[in-house]
C-alpha cells in the first residue's frame, strides 16, 4: 500500500495517539512540547484532520471511563492507522539515510 | 458598562472573511465585542475584555447535531469559546486575549493544507453559483439577440458579471495562505457583488410576472351551436419583431383564431385545440384585430367534413350542449 507523505499534523496526531487515547487538547499540548513548539496544530487543523482520519478508519471516538470528563471525546488509533504511522516513519528514515550517506559522503 | 448592546448593519464578502475578522478585532479594541456575527447584520456588547476573533467556513458540521458538537468542543478545548453560526455554514470563535502573547495563537489553521480544505469547501459552493449565473447569462443573450429588448440585455450583463465576480472570489480565496498578514478594508466590492445580483434577480422577476407583453388575453368561455364570434382589438405601440404564443384547448368544434390589420391577415390558425409558441411576428405600429371564429353545426357545410371528421372533432351529439373553450394569446418583445 503506497500512501502519501504525511502533514506534519497528521504526523504528530497519529504519533501522540500511538500508545494511548487521548483528547484533542492532550494532542495538541503533547505535540508542541514533542516539537520543541515548533509545530503548533489550530482548532481548525485539528477538527479537519481528525475528521479525514476518521473517515479513512485511521483512528477512532471513544468515550472516556472516566465519569468526570465522560463528555469529552477520546480518540484512539486503529491497527491501520497505526500502519500507515510505522510507513511514514520508515519513509522519513529512508529519507534521513539517503541524506547521510549523500552529505557525509558514504557514498559518491 | 456592562449590558450596553450595538446593532451594525455590514456585509462582507465571503473572500474577505480574514478582513472581517480583522474588523471584529478592531471593534474589540475599543471596547465592543462580538455577540452574533452575521452576513448582514453584526451585535456587539459593551465589555472592555479584550478577545481575538476567528471565522471559520463549514457547511457538514451543520448536517448532524453530534458533529457540531464535536467540532465546537475541539475549538473549546484550546480555549476558543462558540458564538454563533450563519445559516450558511460560517461559525464564529472567540478567544480570550492574553496581552503580550504572540498572534500566533489565535491561529485556527496552523499549516497551507488544512485552511486549503477549508477554502476549497466554499469555492465548490461558489462554482455552483459560477455556473448558474454564466447559464442565465447565456441563456439572456440569446433571448436579447432575438428580440432587441434591452430588459434581456441588461440580465445578461448584470448575469455575467456576478460570474465574473464569483470568478475574482474564487482565485482570491485560492490564494490564501496560513499565517496571514491582513489589512483592514472597506470591502465596498460586497455591495457591488450584492446590488449585481439583486438587480438580475430583480429583472429576471419582473420579466416573470409582468412579462413585456404588448397584448395579453386569458379568454374562458362556455360555447354552443348559438355562440357567436369573439372579437377583440389591440394596438402596438411600436414597430418591431414580436412573439406570438397561443394556447387553445376546446372540447369540441373548430376555433380559428385570426389576427389581422386592416384587412391584412398576418396569423391565422385553428383546430380543436392547438399550440404555436414563441412564433416571430414583424409588426408595424397600428391597430389589430383577434378574431376568435366557432365552427360547429356550420363545421359540415363549410367544410363539407366527413363523418369520420365530424367525430375526430366530437361534433356528431347535441351541440346545443355547452362546452368550454379556452384561449391565451400573449404577444411580446
Amino acid at each position: 500500500m503506497k500512501t502519501e507523505p504525511l502533514t506534519e499534523s497528521y504526523f504528530y496526531i497519529l504519533l501522540c495517539l500511538y500508545n494511548n487515547p487521548r483528547h484533542g487538547y492532550g494532542i495538541m499540548q503533547e505535540t508542541f512540547t514533542l516539537s520543541d513548539g515548533r509545530v503548533k496544530i489550530g482548532s481548525g487543523t485539528m477538527y479537519g484532520a481528525v475528521s479525514n482520519m476518521m473517515k479513512k478508519d485511521w483512528i477512532v471516538e471513544t468515550k472516556s471511563i472516566n465519569p468526570e470528563d465522560y463528555r469529552k471525546r477520546l480518540y484512539q488509533i486503529t491497527s491501520l492507522g497505526k500502519q500507515i504511522l510505522e510507513q511514514e516513519i520508515s519513509r522519513l528514515k529512508q529519507l534521513v539515510n539517503s541524506s547521510i550517506m549523500i552529505i557525509e559522503g558514504r557514498v559518491n | 458598562m456592562l449590558g450596553k448592546t450595538k446593532n451594525k448593519i455590514k456585509m462582507y464578502l465571503a473572500w474577505n472573511y480574514d478582513k472581517e475578522e480583522e474588523y471584529i478585532n478592531s471593534m474589540s479594541k475599543k471596547g465592543w465585542q462580538l455577540k452574533k456575527g452575521g452576513l448582514f447584520h453584526h451585535s456587539y456588547e459593551k465589555n472592555d475584555t479584550p478577545y481575538r476573533y476567528k471565522i471559520d467556513f463549514n457547511t457538514k458540521v451543520k448536517m448532524s447535531f453530534e458533529e457540531h458538537c464535536r467540532y465546537i468542543s475541539i475549538f473549546e478545548e484550546q480555549g476558543w469559546e462558540y458564538i454563533n453560526s450563519t445559516i450558511n455554514g460560517w461559525h464564529y470563535f472567540r478567544k480570550l486575549y492574553v496581552p503580550g502573547s504572540s498572534e500566533e495563537d489565535y491561529e485556527i489553521y496552523t499549516d497551507n493544507i488544512s485552511l486549503k480544505e477549508m477554502l476549497s469547501r466554499w469555492t465548490v459552493i461558489a462554482r455552483f453559483f459560477q455556473a448558474f449565473y454564466l447559464f442565465y447569462s447565456i441563456l439572456y443573450i440569446s433571448h436579447y439577440f432575438k428580440s432587441k429588448n434591452t430588459i434581456y440585455g441588461m440580465i445578461a450583463l448584470f448575469t455575467f458579471l456576478a460570474f465574473i465576480l464569483f470568478g475574482v472570489g474564487i482565485r482570491i480565496m485560492k490564494k490564501k495562505k496560513a499565517h496571514p498578514k491582513v489589512k483592514l478594508s472597506k470591502g465596498y466590492g460586497v455591495y457591488l457583488l450584492v446590488g449585481t445580483m439583486l438587480i438580475s434577480f430583480s429583472l429576471m422577476l419582473y420579466l416573470a410576472i409582468w412579462g413585456q407583453y404588448t397584448y395579453k388575453i386569458d379568454y374562458t368561455s362556455q360555447i354552443n351551436c348559438y355562440t357567436e364570434d369573439f372579437r377583440d382589438i389591440f394596438t402596438v405601440e411600436k414597430d418591431g419583431l414580436y412573439n406570438l404564443d397561443i394556447k387553445c384547448t376546446s372540447d369540441r368544434g373548430l376555433i380559428m383564431i385570426q389576427i389581422s390589420k386592416a384587412g391584412v391577415i398576418i396569423y391565422n390558425g385553428g383546430g380543436m385545440g392547438f399550440r404555436v409558441s414563441n412564433m416571430l411576428l414583424q409588426l408595424e405600429k397600428g391597430e389589430y384585430t383577434v378574431d376568435v371564429i366557432y365552427y360547429l353545426e356550420d363545421y359540415k357545410e363549410k367544410f363539407n367534413a366527413s363523418e369520420e371528421k365530424l367525430e375526430e372533432l366530437n361534433l356528431t351529439g347535441n351541440l346545443e350542449e355547452m362546452s368550454e373553450v379556452k384561449i391565451l394569446i400573449g404577444l411580446k418583445q
